[in-house]
């Protein structure tokens, strides 16, 4: 008799396809008949990555207009195909979406590389270290109103002509629920980063052709469920926003940058200003210890994020491994016990990151404990002090006691 | 134009839009994926300076249709010539 295997779901694209993999481990936690795997196209192949693309029962492919799917030629003929379409809005995010530049420590590093940054901004930086006031600068960007806003209306076209088209290739087409609500509600965090709801429209299809056990239930907890895209929200120019009749971005709009909410304004004028230090202290941390760097250096930058951030479980995580490299096993335990609370709470294994499980929070817990717990021979010895210990202090209680009962003898003889 | 001139054309106009440094030698055969920087966000850019510089509309959907270098110089050659035509 053939041994029982599971049904293999492979799974690979962009960051999207990444949300609709960790959806789909969600909905199959107790289906051990489906094994699923996911490969990131953003993610250099590495010895081994194929072997689930040779095995699949099921591929789940991105398709773009420009890019193929390198995996697509691994996975077998008489694998099923699900196509799901790449999404993108470089109609709006083309430009103004200004990247931290990872060779600028005062900008951030990788893997904080975000969207691609424009001449414009970086003109102003360059005025900037020349000596101009920021304030003067940010006047200057927020009054912008060359090429890059006339031409806007053009690449919007451009934009929506493209995902029709890609929409058409693929098996299902989530631009046409889009499409008409594209100026007054906000689908896209950043050029490639939808907002959930806007995932949901990736997903929902993918479950309904896998013919997934998922009840509804489980779906709609997942679309209500904090972003999955964070934590860079690419603030627009408000020109920009007001040329596209954009409802959801105009000067007053906050966009998320790491732990704080800027206006398109405040973010140009850190970006002119070279200085992103503070909103990156924390991730500079993260990163440090990441990279097993040095815990010395790592420790008083989380120190100094921690209080700001009381609800980050990946900061309480990332810190705890610090602490435990220090040696520092109780404090550590601490922190791993905040980032599990934190987990339970959140729809993410740690808040703001998918890449810490609960599983690996469970594992430092246990090696902390470890460590805490003294050896055997210890624990003889602390016993025999802690019992005579106790016998001294029983001898005091009885020596007081007599005490006690001697003086109110003598009261009553007196 | 011809086509041979729209590929140096189109050449001149990748180089500028992706930025690279060191572009590698274009020809009829190249591919976008083979030029770095050449994403979708750029391809948007890319078909927009040509229009600037051709002075046609492209429709971006039919760019996407063309396999290689060689085959956008094509359909702009032809686009350009029933333009003038």
């Amino acid at each position: 008799m053939a041994e029982a295997r599971p049904y293999r779901i492979f799974l690979s694209g962009n960051c999207q396809m990444q949300f609709v993999y960790d959806a789909l481990r969600r909905l199959c936690r107790d289906t051990p008949e489906i094994a699923l795997s996911f490969r990131a196209s953003y993610r250099a192949m590495r010895a081994g990555d194929d072997e689930d693309a040779r095995r699949c029962d099921v591929h789940v492919t991105q398709v773009a207009n420009l890019a193929g799917d390198p995996w697509r030629a691994l996975v077998p003929a008489s694998a099923r195909r699900i196509r799901v379409p790449a999404l993108a809005l470089p109609g709006v995010f083309h430009v103004f979406a200004p990247r931290v530049h990872p060779g600028h420590e005062a900008r951030g590093r990788p893997p904080f590389y975000l969207a691609r940054g424009n001449a414009v901004l970086n003109d102003l930086v360059a005025q900037r270290r020349a000596g101009a006031p920021p304030d003067a600068l940010t006047a200057a960007y927020l009054d912008y109103r060359g090429a890059e806003i006339e031409n806007a209306p053009r690449l919007w076209d451009m934009n929506i002509a493209a995902m029709r088209r890609l929409g058409a290739q693929a098996d299902f087409d989530p631009w046409r629920a889009i499409e008409p609500s594209l100026r007054t509600r906000r689908h896209f965090w950043s050029v490639k980063h939808p907002t959930r709801a806007t995932a949901m429209l990736l997903l929902r299809p993918v479950v309904a052709m896998l013919g997934l056990p998922a009840d509804a239930a489980a779906l709609d907890a997942l679309a209500s469920a904090p972003e999955y895209h964070e934590p860079y929200h690419a603030p627009v120019h408000p020109r920009l926003g007001e040329i596209l009749g954009l409802d959801w971005a105009g000067p007053a709009t906050r966009y998320r940058c790491f732990q704080h909410e800027l206006t398109a304004g405040e973010h140009a004028r850190l970006y002119i200003d070279g200085d992103f230090r503070r909103e990156f202290a924390l991730n500079r941390a993260i990163q440090l210890a990441r990279g097993r760097t040095d815990p010395g250096d790592a420790a008083p930058l989380f120190r100094a994020s921690l209080s700001r951030f009381p609800e980050n479980g990946q900061a309480d995580f990332w810190y705890g491994v610090v602490l435990y490299r220090q040696e520092r096993f109780g404090l550590a335990a601490h922190h791993f016990r905040r980032a599990r609370d934190g987990a339970a709470i959140a729809p993410h294994d740690v808040p703001h990151r998918a890449d810490v499980t609960a599983a690996a929070i469970e594992a430092w817990l246990k090696r902390c404990r470890r460590k805490l717990r003294p050896a055997a021979g210890t624990m003889k010895a602390r016993l025999e002090r802690l019992e005579a210990e106790e016998a001294r202090l029983a001898a005091d209680i009885r020596r007081l006691d007599a005490r006690r009962r001697l003086t109110a003898l003598r009261a009553g003889a007196a | 134009m011809d086509a041979a001139s729209l590929l140096g054309l189109i050449a001149e106009t990748v180089a500028a839009e992706t930025g690279a440094r060191r572009v590698p030698k274009m020809t009829r055969a190249t591919r976008a994926g083979q030029v770095p920087g050449w994403d979708s966000l750029i391809h948007a850019r890319i078909v927009l300076a040509l229009e600037d510089r051709l002075g046609v509309a492209i429709d971006i959907a039919r760019t996407y249709d063309c396999a290689d270098l060689g085959g956008l110089a094509d359909y702009l050659a032809a686009l350009t010539a029933s333009r003038h035509g």
